[in-house]
């Protein structure tokens, strides 16, 4: 099978059905992306689909192909951090950290389809990521932060 | 009177003696420079001869451990055995060091949590990193300082006071010659336990301890670089599987592996409640715990509708050992408000659920057990290992990985133990996420 990942191509072996985080995380050593529920509920394991979030827990990895997959390891162009990671760095927004780089691929994913969200629409779009260490209001502000940008 | 005085000039004759024979194994350990431990005896124990591996094996396990070490290279290490779970003392504990030897944060590594490394430590529970090792460190890091002046008044006959330190350099004034640390420990192992009565800045005059600072390791998290144990991989690593039982209290009654062991590279260990497998990816492992069929003896429990109410009527008191409650002011005088509330608020029943889930590395080589593990309790793990196979703790080495957090949730280790079982029949190292 093959798959286009951070705008490179890879074959993976993996069974058709393996969930794509499995397959990132242990077959191609994309380990950024991370497992919390392998349920579809906190979203440590965001990654983009087509530009769009997707829980990369959730989904076959047969149904990836043919896509443009993004994940953390990807946002950085030439050495040079996303917006969206500078905003989050600069308002040091996280404690423990294992939710980051879902948190960052939602962000990512949000801006792309709104580019100037509004608080309520901010909240709304993250709902569905988890941070147990309650770093809520800093990853709201990064977000404003990282639309100005 | 004279014979405590001989005891102690003896005491300290000795205590030379066995500094100067140490030399040899400081500079092999540590590489030179200067090092500064809580207590002397600890200091002994990092420096001596006898055959002990490291020297948080040899250290006493009463007292608050944590080394300081500044190198030739001009690093400065700190080893501690607490551990960083979020709460963010790899960045405050460095801001207390920076504070004292006037570097910046970025410049001091701090190494914790690995008990081949570290010093004893109890544990990171109970909120007490910052009062009690945050004092310690800074003890240790205005002796070093000190210790630092020491040798650059002796290298320039110059007094004291002429010298000045900024940036990890000490300035003599009178010349403006500068010399950094590195230069300044060359070629020497000096050792001291931290001074009672080290000159501690004052702190109205802090500029980086007790401010707001970046967190160190921030850029590794917001990249997804940071290691985290479910991270971690090692050459022909095999994938774990426990079978979990359906219920609170359950017991295994039977469960027939036989499927799961004609599986190819499966390996299963199975003894009393405990069943495991290791296979050579995860997919491999999920199909060989689906294909063992066990029979569970459950015993029926109150279901999510009745945890409260059963929680009500079964709570401990605090002479059954439950946690008592104190009784301040009056409640009638409170009631007797022109307006009063009542309200009554439910919440889940739910345990800590950290974000990483319970994960642990576990190889053994030559007979030596290293488990990376996500833990509070670093040594209290490794007992638990040593313990459990019967080895001495020195064959022991657990390491934790800045974690994904716990919220107390991690004090034990029942992950390390299940991957040391399996890494142990499998004859490689398995990795249970
Ligand atoms: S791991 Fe995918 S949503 Fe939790
Ligand atoms: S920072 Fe710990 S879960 Fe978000």
């Amino acid at each position: 099978m093959e798959l286009h990942i951070n705008s490179v191509k890879r074959t993976v072996g993996s069974a058709p059905d393996t969930s794509l985080l499995q397959v990132l995380r242990d077959e191609l050593d994309l380990t950024g992306s991370k497992y919390g529920c392998g349920e579809g509920q906190c979203g440590a394991c965001t990654v983009l689909l087509d530009g769009v979030a997707v829980r990369s827990c959730r989904v076959p990895v047969e149904g990836a192909q043919n896509k443009q997959i993004t994940t953390i390891e990807g946002l950085e162009q030439d050495g040079k951090l996303h917006p969206v990671q500078e905003a989050f760095l600069k308002v040091d927004v996280f404690q423990c950290g294992y939710c980051a780089p879902g948190m960052i691929m939602a962000a990512v994913g949000l801006l792309q389809q709104n580019a100037q969200p509004s608080e309520e629409q901010i909240i709304s779009a993250m709902n569905g990521n988890i941070c147990r260490c309650g770093t809520y209001p800093r990853i709201v502000r990064a977000i404003k932060e990282a639309a100005k940008a | 009177m004279m014979e405590e005085i001989k005891r102690i000039a003896g005491q300290q004759e000795q205590q030379q003696l066995a500094v100067n024979q140490s030399r040899r194994k400081f500079l092999k350990l540590l590489g030179g420079g200067i090092a500064v431990s809580f207590v002397l005896q600890d200091a002994f124990a990092l420096l001596s001869d006898t055959d002990a591996p490291t020297p948080a094996q040899k250290a006493t396990s009463k007292q608050v451990g944590g080394w300081l070490h500044i190198g030739e290279d001009d690093v400065i290490t700190v080893y501690t055995g607490k551990v960083e779970v979020g709460q963010n003392i790899r960045t405050s504990l460095a801001q207390v060091v920076a504070e004292e030897l006037r570097v910046p944060v970025q410049s001091i590594k701090m190494v914790m949590g690995d008990t081949d490394l570290v010093p004893y430590d109890a544990g990171t529970f109970g909120s007490r990193s910052t009062p009690s090792m945050g004092p310690q460190l800074r003890r240790a890091a205005a002796t070093a300082r000190a210790m630092l002046l020491d040798q650059a008044a002796q290298h320039w006959k110059a007094d004291k006071n002429s010298l000045s330190i900024a940036d990890g350099k000490i300035i003599n004034t009178r010349n403006n010659e500068s010399l950094s640390f590195g230069q300044l420990t060359k070629g020497k192992a000096l050792l001291e336990a931290v001074a009672e009565d080290a000159a501690l800045t004052p702190t109205e005059q802090w500029k980086i301890a007790g401010t707001s600072v970046p967190k160190v390791n921030g850029h590794d998290i917001i990249t997804g670089r940071h290691t985290f144990v479910s991270d971690l991989k090692l050459p022909g690593m095999l994938h774990g599987k426990i079978l979990r039982a359906p219920a609170f209290g359950a017991s295994l009654t039977q469960a027939d592996v036989a499927a799961a062991k004609a599986m190819p590279g499966v390996v299963v260990v199975q003894e009393g409640n405990f069943v495991g497998v290791a296979a050579p990816d995860r997919a491999a492992a999920e199909k060989a715990i689906a294909a063992i069929k066990p029979i569970w003896q459950t015993t029926p429990q109150p279901s999510r509708a009745e945890i409260f109410d059963y929680l009500k009527q079964n709570a401990s008191t605090p002479r059954s050992g439950g946690r008592g409650s104190i009784s301040q002011g009056s409640i009638d005088a409170g009631l007797a408000a022109d307006k009063t509330l009542k309200a009554t608020y439910h919440i889940d029943y739910i345990a800590h659920a950290p974000m990483e889930p319970r994960a642990a590395l576990a190889q053994w080589e030559n007979g030596k057990l290293t488990v990376w593990t996500g833990t509070q309790r670093p040594f209290g793990v490794q007992d638990d290992l040593a313990r459990a196979f019967k080895l001495d703790k020195e064959q022991v080495r657990v390491i934790m990985p800045d974690t994904g957090s716990a919220y107390g949730g991690k004090h034990s280790g029942e992950a390390a133990l299940e991957a040391a079982r399996l890494a142990k029949a499998a004859q490689k190292p398995v990795k249970l996420t």
